[in-house]
């Protein structure tokens, strides 16, 4: 086992450098660069020499990468181009606030989703499965920041209930908390449509399995049918599911964050992205690279933890 | 449980969180009468007064520093260090005297040592933000007379040096920084020192600059204990936390004026004396006939786009010439290009050109911009010119029009703030000027400009600029379309606006006189 884990973690990293590579090169394909971004009309080509120097902006594609990718094996994640922060330390700062965020929000979505799932795919033509099903649909046809700007609107401008931006003082818990409510009910809103989606249909389908009708043939009540049969083997692929979307711990609340201005990576990434502030964009990119190798992963062995059948 | 329990309890839990958040709400809600919170739309790019060159970095800047001298909106000197400037019978020597018994805020005494040291730092070129002190190459010296007093000797003559070099520069603490290395970076460490009215308190990145009254403040007391800078990137967000009064004041488009209205804001316009302007690129062939180009300025309509984009005549200034409309050398007697289709059609004819096309770049995102680029279409199509317009990446177009010799955009909107001194526009201008995006070249201009700076007596200056005026007018390069005024709104319970007086740029030129 231990092995398997170690090959494919080792198997990862010439996948992470091709990441790398191609999103370098992306980022070089732009009409501009960082540099441009900061420039003013009234700076001499002296003084943009300058700076495009200090960046080593001014040196051939393939030796930037190298460069770059010689520091990041070492460790250093580099520094902004736009304002010189260390990249490192900004991500450590950043990354525990999304994943306050993000961690509550889809481990509530996960609930709801199932719980809405089971009912829906047991029953697809009851009202209770029709209205799941219209619900579902128009959460994954609304837009998020839609979402947040009518909760902006209505619990905390009109009700006056919740603070409108930002997470508080994080000396106080309570406060951010309080803080986090807007957004948190915003990424719910997201995230859960479509898991209900896919645990209604693998309800569905595990409904058609001969399996149930020979429980109901041997006389076993619904809800023995639902708890003991239907529902482990519905969550085997939610399993797999939750594996998967590691990667949102990092960038899963990107456009919920920049609406809330909350202080997470999405909102650092944003910004990083419309200026070209290339280290900033190449370290989240890998790190939301990895975790989806690491979720990948963590799903796998997941699997064979819940299903006994699969370590065979 | 039923569905329907689940579902009551599920309510019933909602209930109790809405509740218990809305009787949070003033345990946690800030101290605000003591506070101005300030939404601001991006991050700062820099607090280091060596290198800011972002509004927001500026305004952080204008907040912990000081400079010599404010410079007005008509170019006159409010003294801030400084008392006065004298400038010498040849014009190459500037004798600044400084403020006595001014401190930092760590209680240091301010010196004519500081200022010396700051002055150094900026004209280092490593810093990268080192144009503005040197004149044709040649360094700007900058000596300590005494305690209070310093000089600057200028290479050569040069009538816009006084204001190039006294405003807008922040002083820094020599005792502080002595052993510093670095100038080249975004921030100084230790990054608290200064003689404005606030010092920073905590900056949180990408959330909020917090600043804190500065008691060794050689003005007046600062009224407020604390001014708070929020990074609000969101538009939508900002309109509503000014509503409710999460934010005290924020800028914003005249377009979101009606949707503020009646919530004891107030709104304040000021000019900051930029000029919008549609520019065309000379160095396209079919633009390099002047006629055309004159063609094209009559078939346009300024007004129109004006009413438009800004809706009433309190959000803007018309300007005329290359000069933002309120300075003080800015002409009318320049030509106008009042609309006139049928000489723009009889231009055309004359020049042989039919068929014309253009293809425009505009900022993708700029509310104003984008119905200046639309009218801009319909306006000259009666003039049976076809324009392609096409929406680009702020950076990406600026990057584009500053190419030299680029052929990608025959025509772009953009606009500038260069400042109050006609010289401080070389860069646009001139034959060699780093941002003369319309790649037009011309003798005349640059001795005109030339001539204006050596020139002693205001009026002489004025008549140069008048011509200078009327020579870039004529040559059709650059129609200006409005000078946009910036739209503050702010809480109707924050006072002392007038006293804080507006300035382009950093917003208020002193922060000490808001009070609440």
């Amino acid at each position: 086992m231990l092995k398997t884990i170690f090959s494919r973690l080792l198997q990862a990293i010439p996948l992470l450098i091709v990441i790398s590579f191609l999103v370098f090169g992306m980022i070089h394909l732009a009409p501009f660069d960082a540099v441009d971004a900061i420039i003013k009309p009234n700076m001499s080509p002296g003084v943009v020499h300058v700076l495009r120097e200090r960046y080593g902006l001014d040196k051939p594609f393939l030796t930037q990468y190298v460069l770059w990718l010689e520091n990041f094996v070492m460790g250093h994640f580099g520094h902004s181009i736009i304002n010189q922060q260390d990249i490192g330390q900004a991500l450590a700062e950043r990354i525990p606030n999304t994943v306050i965020l993000v961690l509550p929000a889809y481990a509530t979505s996960v609930v709801i989703a199932t719980v809405l799932g089971l009912i829906g795919g047991r029953a697809p033509q009851s009202w209770a499965g029709r209205v799941i099903d219209t619900v579902t649909a128009v959460g994954l046809a609304t837009p998020s920041f839609w979402i947040a700007l009518l909760l902006i609107y209505f619990l905390g401008y009109a009700a006056n209930l919740f603070p409108l931006f930002g997470m508080g003082s994080a000396h106080q818990p309570l406060d951010v908390v309080w803080h986090m409510v807007l957004p948190y009910i915003t990424l719910v809103v997201a995230y859960f449509p479509e898991l209900a989606r896919y645990v209604q249909s693998k309800t569905i389908g595990e409904y058609q399995q001969d399996y149930v009708m020979v429980q109901r043939a041997f006389g076993a009540t619904e809800r023995q049918i639902l708890f003991h049969h239907v529902l482990p083997n519905v969550l085997l692929p939610i399993v797999t599911q939750i594996g998967q979307s590691l990667p949102l711990l990092v960038t899963g609340a990107m456009i919920t964050e920049t609406v809330f201005s909350w202080p997470g990576v999405g909102t650092y990434m944003m910004d990083a992205s419309v200026k070209l502030d290339y280290p900033v964009i190449l370290a989240v990119m890998l790190l939301s690279a990895t975790l989806v190798v690491i979720g990948n992963l963590l799903a796998d062995v997941l699997y064979t933890v819940v299903d006994p059948r699969v370590r065979r | 449980m039923s569905i329907k329990k689940q579902l009551l309890a599920a309510s019933v839990l909602t209930t109790v969180a809405l509740a218990v958040g809305g009787s949070l709400s003033p345990v946690f809600a800030d101290s605000k009468s003591d506070t101005f919170t300030y939404a601001i739309s991006s991050d700062l790019e820099s607090t280091n007064p060596i290198t800011t060159s972002d509004r927001w970095g500026l305004t952080f800047d204008n907040i912990q520093y000081s400079p010599l001298f404010h410079v007005e909106e008509n170019g006159s000197l409010t003294p801030v260090l400084a008392t006065k400037d004298t400038v010498s019978s040849d014009g190459k020597t500037i004798t600044v005297d400084l403020r006595q018994g001014v401190k930092w805020s760590d209680g240091q005494p301010f010196t004519a040592d500081d200022v010396v040291f700051t002055y150094q730092k900026l004209a280092d070129k490593a810093n990268g933000n080192s144009d503005k002190f040197y004149i044709n190459n040649k360094p700007i010296q900058i000596e300590k007379v005494n305690d209070h007093q310093v000089k600057f000797i200028l290479p050569e003559k040069s009538a816009s040096a006084v204001n190039n070099l006294v405003t807008e520069n922040f002083i820094i603490p020599k005792h502080v920084y002595e052993n510093t290395k670095d100038f080249s970076g975004s921030s100084l460490t230790p990054g608290n020192v200064g003689t404005g009215p606030y010092t920073l308190e905590s900056y949180k990145q990408g959330q909020e600059v917090r600043f804190v009254r500065n008691d060794n403040y050689f003005g007046e007391k600062p009224k407020l204990k604390h001014v708070v800078l929020r990074i609000l990137t969101d538009p939508n967000t900002t309109d509503i936390a000014l509503k409710k009064g999460e934010v005290d004041a924020s800028f914003v488009l005249p377009t979101e004026l009606k949707n503020l209205k009646g919530h004891d804001l107030a709104v304040h316009a000021f000019s900051e004396d930029r000029v919008g302007y549609l520019g065309l690129n000379t160095h396209v062939k079919k633009l390099a006939n002047k006629s055309v180009r004159q063609a094209i300025f009559y078939a346009l309509d300024k007004n129109e786009m004006n009413k438009a984009a800004y809706l009433d005549k309190k959000y803007y200034n018309t300007p005329t010439s290359f000069l933002p409309p309120k300075n003080s050398f800015a002409t009318t007697d320049v030509a106008a290009y009042k609309t006139n289709v049928g000489k723009a059609k009889a231009l055309l004819n004359k020049a042989g050109v039919k068929n014309l096309t253009l293809n425009l770049g505009y900022t993708s995102g700029d509310a104003a911009q984008k119905i200046q680029g639309s009218l801009i279409a319909s306006q000259l199509s009666k003039a049976g010119i076809k324009v392609n317009v096409e929406a680009v990446d702020a950076t990406a177009l600026s990057t584009a029009i500053h190419k030299k010799d680029q052929t990608k955009y025959d025509a772009f909107l953009n606009g500038y703030i260069m400042g109050t001194d006609p010289y401080q526009y070389t860069p646009l201008y001139t034959s060699t000027g780093f941002a003369n995006y319309w790649q037009y070249k011309d003798p005349t201009i640059d001795k005109l400009f030339t001539k204006g700076d050596l020139e002693s007596s205001a009026s002489a200056r004025q008549a140069t600029y008048k011509k200078l005026q009327q020579k870039i007018a004529d040559a059709a390069v650059m129609y200006p379309i409005v000078d946009n005024k910036k739209i503050l709104v702010m809480n109707k319970d924050v006072k002392g606006f007038s006293e804080a007086k507006t300035l382009p740029v950093y917003t208020f030129a002193d922060w000490s006189k808001l009070s609440k």
